[in-house]
């Protein structure tokens, strides 16, 4: 749910500041932006505890099992929702599982929704993105109201009718279905971006020595165009996760035995977590990936941006 | 001003139309049998279900369907639930059902704007201060929680703890809206905050603020006649397109909250695959959002005089 | 515009007046139960025409209270298959047999006076005198037979003509395949004489009519939009509509004074009030503003029994929970290995921990509120993890990852968890997976026989008949999702449907242990309604069909 809007707060700054001149400056020196972002972004420790936490959960779920010795289904129901104790210190889930064991295996599959969702994002923006904007005419028009299309449609709504009639709702269902509504906002920056790359001078010299238009896209209009992009996919990632949470809490998204973060959260009723909130322990890790990714794609947008440099 | 409010009017025609085909085409063109599974365990007589394909053209070919639907529509006949509340018109559902979802809303909508502007404000005058740190902390934490936990956490935290104030349904009356509001005002408001701050921050930055403070005018009176009205054109594009947002939060929010409200029938009827309900509901969020944007760049003209539409 | 808008901060106060406007309304809006309804004149009911009130029968009492409703889908009898609409149609009809409320059994109270069948074949059903409908019109047969009529027609789409086609009532395919315009089986002897044939005998038919599908219907409603019917049904029950429908908040009863059965409502008049949310109806019960609650949410049932001592109680329904096993296809075909998953099931712990003990295990089809149910009717139902381990040895054992088959959105996920985890434990299965669909979609996948694994279904026996409740396990019921299909159980099932209900349990038992023996489902549990009610009522009784017998409750102060 709080998907679009994350794009939008990115974009209103793009758009409305008058922000095609930002995308100017950019250009003129690619490859040194990239390198005094870096340098300021290691010193940043709003940057750096971030992508700790990140590479921190990241080996978790690579690595679920360097974390617990129990597995995630050594079960018993007589410990059923038994509070937190010694050895087991976020207590038990309904079905008598070790939370702290289920939470450490529900990590690869929130982790990797969302990175399936971002990279296929990104992908699609910037195809899509730098195609509309640079070579404009009906393409533009095309692209533009496809994404206006979508756009319009709550990123909750559209999952959740999609994905209500499709019954082995593994990953890839699972991130297609978030994918077809989160794309817009990617494009529609990198579009605007692309836009105004494209009035530079250096892309107008390009053109003038009779570079083919493939040529100019890739050479020179994607990588600078591409900052604002991959501060505003950072913070998607973040977004996913929370959304896949809400899906799966909604009873749309990962289905048992498969674990996610939102798979723990979803299954108690309601009532019961009432009587035992332990139970929403798994909102924690939620809290804390998002956090992280929206931090650091904060950072990386403010370090990126030569208008605040 | 006419001409451009008319021209951007006759521009929503195709977003609408396709919105609405995208929609009906997820909900009709997708596998499933809404009518088969009406009857419940025990399956309605052959003949009665055919009856019901029927009146409901669900054996036409998709743009058939589709075409008969918005021939409806045109005429004000948004048709009939098939199964959320099987026989009754989705008009006479959503005026059921709106005020819950409206109140709902709007409690969301005023939290949302009384608290992330002066939130925004406050951080963004006193820069660095403890206040803003406190604004810029407590606001990226709200963004990381999604609005189905921070429900259910209020729930516990706060409608077990305070007799007056009910962890569920309506019965209580204005009380009621108090958690959900807050809950589904939650990301919003923290989002605004941050926009607030940001583009105050940026404005009070700008030349023609020192050059006004030079000329000797009052802070209060630069400050809320100038900075504060220049910051607000993102501010109010932000909230225009939160409107939207809100309304399909109120899917998470009613749930939870045991409201009877345009999100809760909405989610049953995407999950029965009550097409015409679906359709409908979505088609108004919509056009909420799409008219709340249009209102949003007609006041770009009352908000800054150097913008002029022909 | 420009003008009007010098500040943002104007719209933005406006704005927030607004709301708050808003909100106030909402207060408004909520309804305060009447406190101080007129308490008419203790209004003594003539003298009954054709019968003396039982001795023991209470006087009808003046009071009033207020029960827990959930919202009706409908409010026509013909159409009605959930129980929030059937519960206020029982009080609002009365049909032509009453049940009951513990055994089921036919007992006085209906308005059939004699029902009456040499063969099964052809039943000679006769009509009480004397019977009104809430306006003031004689209920005759012409009332039901117009009213059978009406559902059969498919135009109506009336849920209910399905059991129609279950009787075989003669006439009944014609009419739904639009070549006839009545039922040819059905006729009106005279006004209180109606006879009915049916396609092939049918034993459990007098059982059948007294379900919510064959109340009559007042000529009045012939003239009338079934959907204003609806906001206010004219019935022939113990209680009349006050008013109309008021969706999503309440409906009213008063007391029907000119009601034909033997006893009149024992309350003057009751507030079904309408909730969302069975334990905001809950608090509400224990804040004393609501009198009875006859759908406790079993988180609170152990709370409620706390709180309410005497006055809280379970009451054992029908509906049933099994997991069906696609018996079309190995290795599913091999009962032993059915079996083997049956006993790897400890259906009490699940029970006891899933659902707060608001279940009994099943041990039989049919269910526990027919007089033909037997506790020990399943060898394989019992808990045995390893007689089950020892049994799955000598099977094929089942393709991993083992499929398991639920719809999605009604809170099977957990259970069906604690399965998953029991069948892993005990039978060294070692994946599992979980295929859940909304009804929408299941229901045809089911059909379709997609499903590689056991899959979750429930049933709900209507009419008391086990009839009903095994139907659909014979080979050509299309809710036999199994497609199980042994001609054995068939015929005995056939056999006990031509006879009469004291003759046919023992038949519909025999079938039950061929069924129950080679397992084409595992049985797992009925549910338990927690009823629990305040001190100002007395007499609360719920019957085995789910409802609350409302008539029989006697207000107290």
């Amino acid at each position: 749910m709080s998907d679009p809007r994350a794009g939008r707060e990115v974009e209103v700054e793009v758009d409305v500041d008058g922000t095609p001149e930002a995308g100017q400056e950019a250009t003129a020196e690619g490859a040194g932006l990239w390198s005094e972002a870096w340098r300021d972004l290691r010193r940043n420790p709003l940057f750096v505890l971030p992508v700790l936490v990140i590479a921190l959960f990241t080996v978790v779920a690579f690595f679920p099992q360097w974390f617990t010795d129990l597995g995630p289904r050594s079960c018993d129901l007589a410990r059923s929702a038994d509070p937190p104790q010694a050895g087991h210190w976020l207590g038990f889930d309904r079905q008598g599982c070790d939370l702290y064991a289920r939470t450490v295996f529900s990590t690869r599959a929130s982790l990797l929704i969302a990175l399936i969702v971002t990279v296929s994002a990104f992908v699609i923006a910037v195809i899509l993105g730098s195609v509309a904007g640079y070579v404009g005419r009906w393409v533009d028009t095309l692209a533009a109201r496809l994404a206006d299309i979508v756009f319009g449609i709550p990123l909750i709504v559209g999952a959740l009718v999609v994905l209500n009639v499709v019954a082995d709702r593994g990953l890839l269902q699972v991130s297609g279905a978030l994918l077809l509504f989160t794309w817009p906002p990617m494009f529609r920056l990198m579009r605007s971006t692309v836009l105004s790359v494209r009035e530079t001078e250096y892309v107008q010299a390009a053109r003038a020595l009779g570079a083919s238009n493939l040529r100019i896209i890739v050479r020179h209009v994607v990588p600078n165009a591409l900052a604002p992009v991959i501060a505003y996919a950072t913070v998607l990632m973040g977004v996913i996760i929370s959304a896949e949470a809400t899906i799966t809490f909604l009873g749309a998204g990962l289905q048992l035995p498969a674990l996610s973060w939102g798979v723990l959260l979803s299954t108690p009723p309601r009532t019961e977590l009432l009587n035992t909130p332990h139970l929403l322990f798994p909102a924690v890790p939620v809290a804390l990936t998002v956090l992280s990714f929206v931090l650091a794609g904060d950072a990386l947008r403010d370090a990126l941006d030569p208008k605040l440099r | 001003m006419g001409r451009y409010i008319l021209r951007r009017l006759l521009q929503m025609i195709p977003v609408l139309i396709g919105t609405t085909f995208l929609i009906y085409a997820m909900n009709f063109a997708l596998p499933g049998d809404p009518v088969a599974a009406l009857g419940g365990d025990r399956p309605l007589p052959q003949e009665v279900q055919d009856q019901i394909r029927e009146r409901y053209n669900l054996d036409d070919p998709l743009l058939v369907q589709y075409a008969k639907y918005m021939g409806n529509v045109v005429q004000g006949d948004f048709g009939e639930s098939l199964s959320v509340r099987r026989g009754q018109d989705v008009t006479e559902i959503v005026a059921d059902t709106w005020p819950v979802t409206v109140r709902l809303a709007l409690v969301a909508f005023v939290f949302e704007i009384v608290i992330g502007l002066a939130a925004g404000v406050v951080a963004a005058l006193r820069r660095g201060s403890f206040v803003d740190n406190l604004v810029r902390g407590s606001t990226i934490l709200l963004v990381s929680l999604p609005i189905f936990v921070t429900a259910l956490v209020l729930q516990v935290a706060v409608g077990l703890r305070f007799d007056w104030i009910p962890v569920a349904g309506t019965q209580q009356g204005a009380v009621s809206y108090l958690l959900p509001g807050i809950a589904l005002a939650s990301v919003s408001l923290a989002y605004l905050a941050r926009l607030t701050r940001n583009s105050l921050m940026e404005n009070l930055r700008a030349d023609y603020v020192r050059t006004a403070t030079a000329k000797g005018l009052p802070r209060s009176r630069v400050v809320g006649r100038h900075a504060l009205r220049n910051s607000m054109i993102p501010v109010v594009t932000f909230l225009a397109f939160d409107l939207g947002v809100l309304l399909s939060g109120t899917i998470v929010t009613e749930g939870i909250f045991n409201l009877n409200g345009i999100g809760g029938i909405v989610f049953d009827a995407i999950r029965q695959q009550d097409g015409t309900v679906v359709v409908g509901i979505v088609t108004m969020f919509v056009l909420v959002y799409l008219v709340a944007n249009l209102i949003v760049d007609v006041l770009y003209a009352a908000l800054d005089p150097r913008i002029r539409y022909e | 515009m420009r003008a009007s808008l010098k500040s943002p901060w104007r719209w933005l106060v406006l704005l927030a007046a607004l709301a708050l406007v808003v909100a106030a309304c909402a207060e408004d809006e909520v309804d305060e139960p009447d406190e101080d309804v007129d308490v008419e004149e203790p209004d003594e009911p003539d003298e009954e025409p054709d019968e003396e009130p039982d001795e023991d029968a209470a006087e009808p009492g003046n009071g009033e209270f207020a029960m827990y409703l959930c919202e009706p889908e409908q409010l026509l009898s013909q159409a009605s298959n959930e129980v929030c609409g059937s519960q206020v149609l029982e009080e609002l009809f009365t049909g032509l047999v009453a049940y009951d409320p513990e055994t089921s059994e036919i007992v006085d109270g209906g308005m059939a006076s004699s029902i009456e069948t040499d063969d099964q074949l052809t039943w000679t059903i006769t009509l009480e005198e004397g019977w009104l409908f809430h306006n003031g019109e004689e209920v005759t047969a012409d009332n039901y037979v117009d009213a059978w009529n009406w559902m059969a027609d498919p135009a109506n789409e009336m849920d209910n003509a399905f059991f129609l086609s279950t009787a075989g009532v003669e006439g009944y395919d014609a009419v739904a395949e639009g070549e006839a315009d009545e039922l040819s089986g059905v006729s009106v002897v005279d006004d209180y004489t109606i006879e009915v044939t049916l396609d092939q005998p049918f034993g459990p038919f007098e059982l059948l009519i007294g379900y919510t599908g064959f109340h009559p219907l007042p000529d009045e409603f012939f003239d009338m939009d079934p959907a204003d019917f609806e906001n206010a049904p004219i019935g022939n029950g113990p209680f009349q509509i006050d008013g109309e429908w008021e969706r999503g908040q309440q409906i009213v009863l008063e007391r029907f004074d000119d009601y034909g059965g033997p006893e009149l409502a024992r309350a003057e008049r009751v507030e079904l009030r309408i909730y969302d949310d069975v334990d905001t109806a809950y608090l509400d019960l224990e804040a004393g503003e609501l009198d009875i609650h006859d759908n406790v949410s079993p988180p609170l049932r152990s709370q409620a029994f706390e709180t309410f001592g005497d006055n809280a109680f379970d009451n054992e329904v029908s509906t049933f929970e099994y997991v069906g096993f696609p018996v079309f296809a190995e290795p599913y075909d091999d009962p032993d290995l059915r079996r083997a998953i049956s006993m790897a099931i400890d259906r009490q712990s699940i029970i006891d921990v899933i659902f707060d003990g608001s279940r009994v295990p099943a041990s039989s089809v049919i269910p526990p509120t027919l007089p033909a149910h037997r506790g020990d009717a399943c060898e394989f139902c019992e808990y045995d993890p390893d007689a089950a381990a020892e049994l799955y040895e000598q099977t094929a054992g089942v393709d991993e990852p083992l499929q398991l088959y639920f719809n999605s959105g009604a809170g099977h996920e957990e259970w069906m968890e604690s399965i998953s985890l029991q069948l892993e434990e005990n039978l060294g299965i070692s994946e599992v997976e979980f295929t859940s669909l909304e009804f929408a979609e299941y229901l045809p996948l089911l059909q379709e026989g997609q499903q590689e694994g056991p899959f979750r279904l429930g049933w709900v026996t209507v009419y008391p008949s086990p009839q009903y409740s095994m139907e659909l396990y014979t080979s050509g019921s299309p809710s036999n999702y199994t497609q199980w299909d042994v001609p054995e159980f068939d015929e005995l099932f056939a056999e006990a449907n031509t006879l009469l209900p004291e003759d046919a349990d023992p038949v519909y038992q025999e079938a039950e242990d061929v069924l129950l023996d080679d397992m084409p489902i595992a049985p797992l549990w009925y549910s338990v309604d927690t009823v629990a009610h305040s001190d100002r009522v007395d007499n609360v009784i719920a019957n085995t069909r789910t409802f609350m017998e409302i008539s029989k409750v006697e207000v107290v102060d």
